[in-house]
């Protein structure tokens, strides 16, 4: 898909409401949700019924959604998943003869953290996701270099264990950074 | 999850998140830069104010050369920046001499937009016109000017060609430079026509009273505004207004348009306006545009035509003023041609006149040619005769010649006197001859005429050097001395030694000395002398009582000296005979006993001859002329046929003796 149109996926819903569409929205935008909520723990079947929920009020609302600046859908998106999460939560738990599944003490981190937590995700999300989308750009050596770096080994090391020369894990860095860095911006419009 | 498996994680999460803030970073540091380099234009004094800008003098720093920048209004809004963007951007679009380049455009920190471009200094053409006079000297500025206003339509042409409307030409739009150059400026209403979307409201009837066109009232677009605006500058530069005065709004202005009050040109102008110009200012300013040029590029050729001398599209010109136009153009050559021409035909005239009197004299001369020519025709014939016969006659008289001269050698042999009268006239017939003139030479030697002879020799000279010398020495030696017979006997002996061609000389002074009458012993000594020269004789014996002689062992070849002495008997002893006939007559007896010969051909006349003796043995014999008293006698064996004719005695030795 091509980024280079300064519509945004919201605008693009917006007018045409295509399938297509409906399936980037849901594909982007599940993922991240699932990676937010799972660093509540929320996971599973818990996690597909909350982002299930999520999608269909987005459906619903999205329509109606006026864009009034960078970043303006994804809080909406947010707190609309934490209110979502919440109320799943506390429904849970109130329907549940059982014990709770949540306690108080993870609903309450929720409502706390939610937001901030929000926001970190999504960068971290953002950064791999501009990286699933442009790794086939490169080179197998230079993808897997970058896969090392990112899992905090430093220059010597790949090189060592790639069998590759510490220069050009080097070059591979700067390069792949580049790419990636405009590629996360791209996204950052897009989605936000 | 582990403690460590969770330290893993954060610290992926960790490195994702910071290439999220390190984009971030750069994005912004980006905008940054960007912005920075927006600020780089200062505004130093005011050029100008336009429509919705100002234009100020700056400076780029980049170039390191002046600029001018255009900024809007401080009162601008929106959609006046509309406009100024839009100026801009039709500014770009065009490149062309007289349209003033631009150079960059943007926003500044205050997000307004400007853009600059070249910077001129001048003033314009407004300005450029108010200083000149128009009176009866201004005819001679307008060249110059007539060339800022063909700049002007080049620039309009060209932008005509990229689709684009000025709208506004006018006087104050025009930038003359300050080295000449002529930029229009001004683009602000200029509109791309047709293919421009809907256009904001009032620019429809945006326009300069004064240089608008009628038809926008219906509001009809196209080129033939811009070309109804530049016959309006036209008018202006020649006369120093417009057709139609300022009225202070459009509405009052347009009124006047329509009912078409407009002062004609030739009015409004206080000198002679040429009619080529006039012509073309009412073309481009037709009421209706149909009327009018209908494209740019026709007023430029109009207006190159005019300058150059020729007749222009406008006017229409007829046959005489088109032939006027190409006199002035061509002045000085058609003058020359005139001229040369005219000069030409006087000589033609004064040369028939010439002709005229010449042809009389012609014909007076022909008459006396005519008959001069027969003459020379008469003359001619009968010079040809003669010629032809003077040629005859030198043919024959070289043969005659050699004829005269070989018959004079045998007629006259022994008489030189004769002979000299005879070669005399034949010198005379061809006194070139030379073999004439040396014989005559000779002759006079043998004959003894000093003078005659000196005469020829010196004649002869030159001629045969050698042969004269001889001559002249012989003559030298002699021609002084008194003749006697020793003289002419040494004569005789001298002349002898000369070479061949001598002999006749020889044989006539032996003649001539013979014929003298001195001693007869003298002379039968000479004639010795002579005989044995000529023959080689051992002996010989004269016996002058007996009158006989005997020549002993001599080579016989003539025997003229026997005359002289009168011999009547000669005996011939032991003597040999040439071929040549030898003369004999008046002998008595002839005894030939012991010689030897040959042939006898030497007996001729032997009227007198008593006897002969014949030797022992002879061959042929010549005719004997025979007398009845002659006695041959001969050996038996000697009879010979010619012999039966002899009516003589013929006795034979051998009877004799016994």
């Amino acid at each position: 898909m091509n980024l280079n149109t300064r519509i945004t996926l919201l605008e693009k819903i917006k007018s045409s409401d295509s399938d297509d569409a409906w399936e980037d929205f849901h594909s982007y935008y599940s993922g991240y949700l699932r990676a937010v909520i799972s660093r509540f723990n929320v996971s599973g079947s818990d996690a597909d019924d909350i982002i299930q929920k999520v999608m269909l009020v987005c459906w619903e609302k999205v329509k109606d959604f006026e864009h009034n600046g960078v970043g303006h859908f994804r809080s909406w998106l947010v707190k609309t998943a934490k209110n979502n999460t919440m109320n799943y939560m506390s429904s849970s738990s109130r329907h549940s003869k059982k014990k709770n599944k949540f306690s108080e003490s993870q609903t309450h981190e929720v409502d706390s953290k939610f937001d901030e937590t929000a926001e970190k995700e999504w960068r971290i999300y953002l950064s791999k996701l501009a990286w699933e989308r442009i790794r086939s750009n490169y080179q197998e050596n230079a993808q897997n270099s970058f896969d090392l770096l990112m899992q905090g080994l430093n220059n010597k090391e790949v090189a060592e264990k790639l069998d590759l020369k510490q220069n050009t894990v080097a070059v591979f860095k700067k390069r792949i950074l580049e790419a990636l860095k405009d590629e996360i911006l791209q996204l950052d419009e897009f989605l936000n | 999850m582990s403690v460590e498996e969770e330290n893993v994680n954060n610290l992926e999460d960790d490195l994702w998140e910071s290439i999220y803030h390190s984009a971030k970073e750069d994005k912004q540091d980006k905008i940054d830069k960007f912005q920075e380099l927006r600020r780089t234009y200062p505004q130093h004094i005011l050029l100008g104010k336009g429509g919705v800008k100002n234009v100020y003098k700056s400076y780029d720093w980049k170039t390191k050369r002046e600029i001018a920048l255009a900024v809007p209004h401080e009162t601008a809004d929106n959609s006046n920046f509309d406009e100024f963007i839009h100026e801009a951007q039709i500014l770009g679009h065009l490149e062309h001499p007289n349209i003033i380049p631009v150079y960059d455009t943007g926003y500044d920190e205050e997000n307004k937009p400007y853009f600059t471009m070249k910077m001129v200094e001048g003033v314009d053409l407004a300005v450029h016109l108010k200083e000149k006079k128009r009176d009866s000297e201004f005819i001679s500025q307008v060249p110059p000017l007539l060339d800022i206003f063909k700049q002007v339509c080049l620039a309009v042409s060209y932008a005509h060609s990229k689709n684009i409307i000025h709208h506004d030409i006018k006087p104050d739009n025009i930038l003359i430079g300050k080295f000449g150059q002529v930029f229009l400026c001004d683009w602000g209403i200029a509109l791309r026509s047709k293919n421009d979307t809907q256009p904001p409201l009032d620019l429809r009837i945006k326009g300069t009273p004064g240089f608008l066109a009628p038809e926008v009232l219906e509001n009809k677009d196209g080129e033939s505004l811009d070309i109804y605006s530049l016959g309006c500058l036209l008018y202006f530069i020649l006369s120093g207004r417009v057709p139609i005065e300022n009225k202070s709004n459009i509405e009052d202005y347009l009124k006047e348009l329509i009912s078409d009050n407009s002062i004609p040109l030739k009015d409004a102008c206080k000198y002679d306006v040429p009619e080529s110009l006039i012509r073309i200012y009412e073309k481009c300013c037709r009421p209706l545009p149909e009327d009018r040029y209908q494209s740019v590029s026709e007023i430029i050729e109009d207006i190159d035509l005019y300058s150059n001398g020729f007749a222009t599209k406008a006017e229409h010109a007829s046959f005489t003023r088109a032939l006027v136009l190409m006199y002035r153009r061509n002045r000085l050559i058609v003058n020359v041609v005139l001229a040369s021409l005219l000069t030409l035909f006087i000589f033609t005239l004064y040369y028939l006149n010439n002709l005229n009197e010449t042809m009389t004299k012609l014909e007076e001369t022909v008459e006396e040619l005519k008959k001069s020519n027969q003459q020379v025709k008469k003359e001619k014939e009968t010079t040809e005769k003669y010629a032809a016969r003077v040629v005859e006659e030198e043919k024959v008289s070289q043969q005659y010649l050699i004829s005269m001269r070989n018959a004079a050698d045998s007629h006259f042999k022994d008489r030189p006197e004769d002979m000299i009268k005879y070669l005399e006239k034949v010198r005379s017939l061809s006194p070139e001859d030379v073999q004439t003139r040396f014989k005559l030479a000779k002759l006079y030697v043998s004959v003894l005429d000093w003078r005659k002879a000196k005469n020829a020799i010196n004649d002869l000279t030159p001629i045969i050097p050698k042969y004269s010398k001889t001559l002249s020495d012989f003559v030298e030696k002699y021609s002084e001395q008194d003749i006697n017979e020793d003289i002419l006997y040494k004569m005789v002996l001298d002349s002898r030694k000369m070479s061949g061609i001598f002999q006749g000389i020889y044989t006539l002074l032996t003649t001539k000395l013979l014929n003298r009458n001195y001693s007869i012993n003298k002379k039968a000594d000479h004639i010795k002398t002579f005989f044995k020269l000529d023959t080689g004789a051992e002996g010989l014996i004269y016996d002058h009582e007996k009158q006989s002689m005997e020549i002993k062992g001599a080579n016989i070849r003539n025997l003229n000296y026997l005359v002289y002495l009168n011999v009547k008997n000669l005996k011939f002893t032991e003597c040999r005979f040439g071929s040549k006939e030898l003369g004999l007559s008046n002998l008595h007896e002839l005894d030939l006993r012991t010689s030897k010969v040959d042939k006898f051909n030497f007996i001729v006349d032997c009227s007198e001859m008593r006897a002969i003796y014949f030797p022992e043995s002879f061959k042929s014999i010549h005719l004997i002329n025979s007398t009845p008293g002659c006695t041959l006698f001969m050996p038996k064996a000697q009879l010979k046929k010619n012999f039966r004719s002899f009516k003589g005695t013929i006795k034979f030795y051998e009877d004799l003796q016994e």
